[in-house]
């Protein structure tokens, strides 16, 4: 089997986990199930494809917001983020190397507006 | 007469004498005097050549040493002349020389100075980086340290509602 093939069915199957825009967690089971019980040609580099676009499609269902700690976030701004980005979930992390400020990531978007983004910033003005 | 005979005389002697005389001048011009007086000529001849070949020679000698100061006095001057223009060469090119050497110093001189200047220049902006960098990790441990958790909770809360005002 070829690689275009093996991206097609890849993608046919990404395409049927999704229910309403997001990545259903029981239809990702059943379709790993069925997978592996039928053990198609070339089945690792069809999952690793798999894999990958469910990962992309997380990705951007997931608003990661890294801070020095823990904190509660406002609901106003918990819903403008999930409204602007489409994200159905705020991931809170804490990073100890953040003095202050915040670092939310987004899929490939990340946007940084902590004290070490801001002096790196001027550095390199 | 009586003269005659009292010189001694004697008309007979005499007229046999003139006719020997006469017969020898006759046998002479007819078989000698005629050749003498060509050897003569032709010596005269030659001797006028010869003179006339000694005043041409003399001549020419004299022209041929005027030719010769001539040319000798041409080739001095030529020399001369030479002798100036290989010197006014030389002048001009050891002038050039001192010129195009100036010039190239100073074109070296210059090209260093400018190198001279980017390097100061990249070293300034290298300890400009350095500096800033030094001082962005300053402020960070500073304001790490001095900064209250309330505050960094105010200021984490700014940031955020920052970024949602940017996130499109």
């Amino acid at each position: 089997m070829n690689k275009k093939n093996i991206n097609n069915i890849a993608k046919t199957l990404f395409k049927k986990s999704i229910t309403d825009g997001l990545v259903d967690e029981n239809k990702v089971r059943v379709i790993l199930k069925e997978l592996t019980s039928i053990r198609p040609v070339g089945l690792t580099t069809i999952l690793k494809t798999y894999k990958r676009l469910l990962l992309e499609k997380l990705s951007f269902e997931e608003v990661i917001l890294e801070t020095n700690d823990r904190i509660t976030l406002q609901k106003n701004y918990v819903d403008e983020i999930k409204k602007k980005t489409g994200a159905v979930r705020i991931n809170n992390q804490t990073n100890q190397q953040i003095v202050f400020g915040a670092k939310i990531t987004h899929g490939d978007w990340i946007y940084d507006d902590t004290l070490e983004s801001k002096l790196d910033q001027i550095v390199k003005a | 007469m009586e003269i005659l005979k009292n010189f001694g005389v004697e008309p007979t002697l005499l007229f046999g004498q003139i006719v020997n005389f006469l017969v020898i001048l006759f046998l002479l011009r007819k078989f000698f005097f005629g050749k003498i007086m060509g050897m003569l000529e032709d010596r005269k001849k030659k001797i006028e050549e010869s003179l006339q070949n000694a005043d041409l020679i003399e001549k020419r000698l004299a022209e041929t040493e005027q030719k010769s100061a001539q040319i000798l006095e041409n080739a001095q001057k030529q020399a001369q002349i030479l002798l100036n223009q290989a010197k006014s060469e030389a002048q001009n090119i050891a002038n050039q020389a001192n010129l195009d050497s100036r010039q190239a110093m100073e074109e070296t001189l210059k090209a260093a100075q400018s190198q001279i200047e980017a390097q100061k220049e990249q070293m300034q902006k290298e300890i400009q980086a350095e500096t800033l960098s030094l001082v962005s990790v300053i402020v960070q441990k500073v304001l790490g340290r001095t900064l209250k958790g309330s505050e960094k909770q105010i200021l984490t809360q700014q940031a955020i509602g920052e970024i949602t005002r940017k996130v499109s």
